[in-house]
């Protein structure tokens, strides 16, 4: 292996690795290479502030599900879980649909309806602060008065988004859903919901 | 040629006020020796969350961080966000 430092112009030079550039730079510092870059610690764009750092981006999946205020749901197999997120610095977007395809009694289950195993957990960050969108939802069992899931938010020092519904009483959409309103079946494509959102995360 | 498929847990780490452990599934497809693709594979468990069939390393980690102290400060702290989300409505 030789690696060498070229000056082939008065402009620009390069580092070269048998011969090839692995690296140039020209006179006003922009940095080229031909596959990559990597920087453990970051890249500033823009800036050198801090808040100019860009420190880790990561894309993948991971694996949405139903559970309750315990962390727990009887669902036991579901026709979609498929999840996926991409992470810039210290927020990570992730979208993806769930639906049952048998919920099992649903015994036991109590309070509200989480989807639950984001892949990361939400910073603490004050109440309600970062919001989920839904865009498509369809059979679910919605209590009296009220709607299926509308919306959806991201808990605080967890790794669940609360859902929550209309009140068709008062036409304002802040009440939790109860984790008793997944319909119980135990056929395919119920309780399916597509979603996306933004949140803050810890680390 | 040979193609396989490989999964590593290659990062675990412990986050929040309550320790929730983050883990990282590495799955590398790999051809005649050379990794040609690699995507990740995330999840999270929870102080109250059952750990017993994760890998030997994850389930280190929780028995390690939650902690009886730890598991009863998130479950207090859930306790707070259901009564807030109560006195809200």
């Amino acid at each position: 292996m030789t690696v060498s430092v070229k000056a082939p112009t008065s402009t620009t030079g390069s580092i070269q690795l048998n011969g090839s550039d692995v690296l140039t730079i020209d006179s006003s510092g922009n940095l080229t290479a031909p596959n990559s870059l990597t920087s453990t610690g970051g890249i500033y764009l823009g800036g050198t502030a801090s808040a100019n750092l860009l420190d880790d981006y990561e894309e993948g999946t991971w694996t949405p599900e139903y559970h309750d205020d315990n962390g727990e749901m009887g669902v036991t197999s579901y026709t979609d879980q498929n999840g996926y997120y991409q992470r810039v610095g210290q927020y990570v977007t992730v979208w993806g649909e769930i639906q049952t395809s048998n919920t099992g009694s649903l015994t036991g289950t109590t309070g509200g309806l989480y989807i639950g195993n984001l892949p990361f957990v939400k910073a603490s960050t004050g109440n309600d602060t970062f919001g989920a969108h839904l865009s498509f939802v369809r059979r679910f069992t919605p209590a009296a008065n009220t709607t299926s899931p509308k919306t959806g938010l991201f808990i605080n020092n967890s790794n669940a988004m609360r859902l929550y519904k209309e009140d068709l009483t008062t036409g304002e959409l802040d009440l939790g859903v109860n984790a008793t309103e997944l319909s119980v079946q135990t056929t395919q494509n119920y309780n399916w919901l597509v979603f996306s959102g933004t949140y803050l995360i810890t680390g | 040629m040979t193609i396989e498929k490989t999964k590593t847990i290659d990062k675990i780490e412990v986050v929040s006020d309550y320790k929730h452990i983050q883990v990282r599934e590495r799955i590398d497809i790999v051809e005649d020796g050379q990794v040609i693709s690699t995507t990740y594979h995330r999840w999270v468990i929870a102080p109250n969350q059952d750990h017993s069939n994760e890998h030997a390393d994850v389930q280190a980690m929780c028995q390690q961080f939650h902690t009886q102290e730890v598991k009863d400060a998130y479950a207090t702290f859930l306790a707070e966000q259901q009564a807030l989300e109560s006195a809200n409505v």
